[in-house]
């Protein structure tokens, strides 16, 4: 192509678009709209719910601790068996200890 | 015009695709209605659809793009060219083989001016109104568009060339 038609088939390309014709929304866009919001609508009612439901199975978790935790004792040691040992113990070795040892 | 004709026509000039213009057109009332609490009253309505609709043309094109490179997109060879050569439907008959050259060159243009250009000559917007929607200033809107001719302009010298 010649230098001066180039020039004009540019000017010509670069127009082209102009007056472009607007378009219509395509029939039944309104329909598809609405089956996807409704779509999205129950898509974000069930995310609702989950969370709904995690929150209150935590709440339930929290309580069942805070039970448990209150009701039942700490366990110790102190059975009568070690009582039994313990008072063994002070009877007859009580008394000895290596630190009050008098070695003079 | 009725905003769903704006956003679906802003949607044709970007993917020059009648069924993923629609799509896309969806997807930005979709993001209205989920977002309109978010929707401060200061900006106007057209704007702010305007802004969402091009934000959602340039993730569709960048998603088409991202899949043909990495070659998930099983008709990526026929989405590339649906997307670089496919006319806008407004187009007239006679200038139906030059608007594909051009749509194909616009293709090839930087984002921002791709937006500046599709905007102003596709869509008929004042530089005032592309400012608003890119929040750009009107200058830096005036320096995109007149980049862009040049670009243009290079890129169908070239292309003349070649054929």
């Amino acid at each position: 192509m010649k230098k001066a038609n180039i020039s004009k088939e540019i000017d010509r390309t670069l127009a082209s678009v102009h007056g472009l014709k607007k378009q219509k929304t395509p029939v039944g866009f309104y329909e598809k709209l609405n089956q996807r919001l409704s779509f999205v609508e129950k898509r974000q009612q069930s995310w609702m719910m989950r969370l709904q439901l995690g929150v209150v199975a935590m709440l339930i978790m929290g309580l069942l601790n805070g039970y448990f935790l209150l009701t039942n004792t700490v366990p110790t040691n102190e059975n009568e068996e070690t009582i039994d040992i313990n008072d063994f113990n002070d009877a007859y070795f009580g008394t000895v200890s290596l630190i009050d040892y008098d070695y003079e | 015009m009725a905003h769903q004709d704006r956003v679906y026509n802003t949607c044709l000039g970007f993917v020059k695709h009648e069924e993923e213009a629609e799509d896309i057109a969806q997807e930005v009332f979709i993001q209205v209605y989920e977002s309109y609490d978010t929707f401060l009253q200061k900006a106007e309505l057209s704007t702010w659809i305007y802004k969402i609709t091009v934000n959602k043309c340039l993730e569709a094109i960048r998603k088409s793009k991202a899949k043909r490179r990495s070659g998930t997109e099983p008709n990526a060879e026929l989405k590339d060219y649906m997307l670089v050569s496919n006319v806008h439907p407004g187009v007239q008959l006679e200038n139906k083989e030059r608007a594909s050259i051009l749509f194909a060159a616009i293709a090839k243009l930087p984002e921002p001016q791709q937006v500046a250009y599709t905007l102003n000559k596709i869509e008929g917007l004042s530089y005032h109104e592309i400012s608003k929607v890119t929040g750009k200033s009107k200058s830096s809107v005036e320096s995109l568009l007149h980049r862009a001719k040049q670009s243009l302009q290079k890129l169908l010298k070239t292309y003349y060339e070649e054929s």
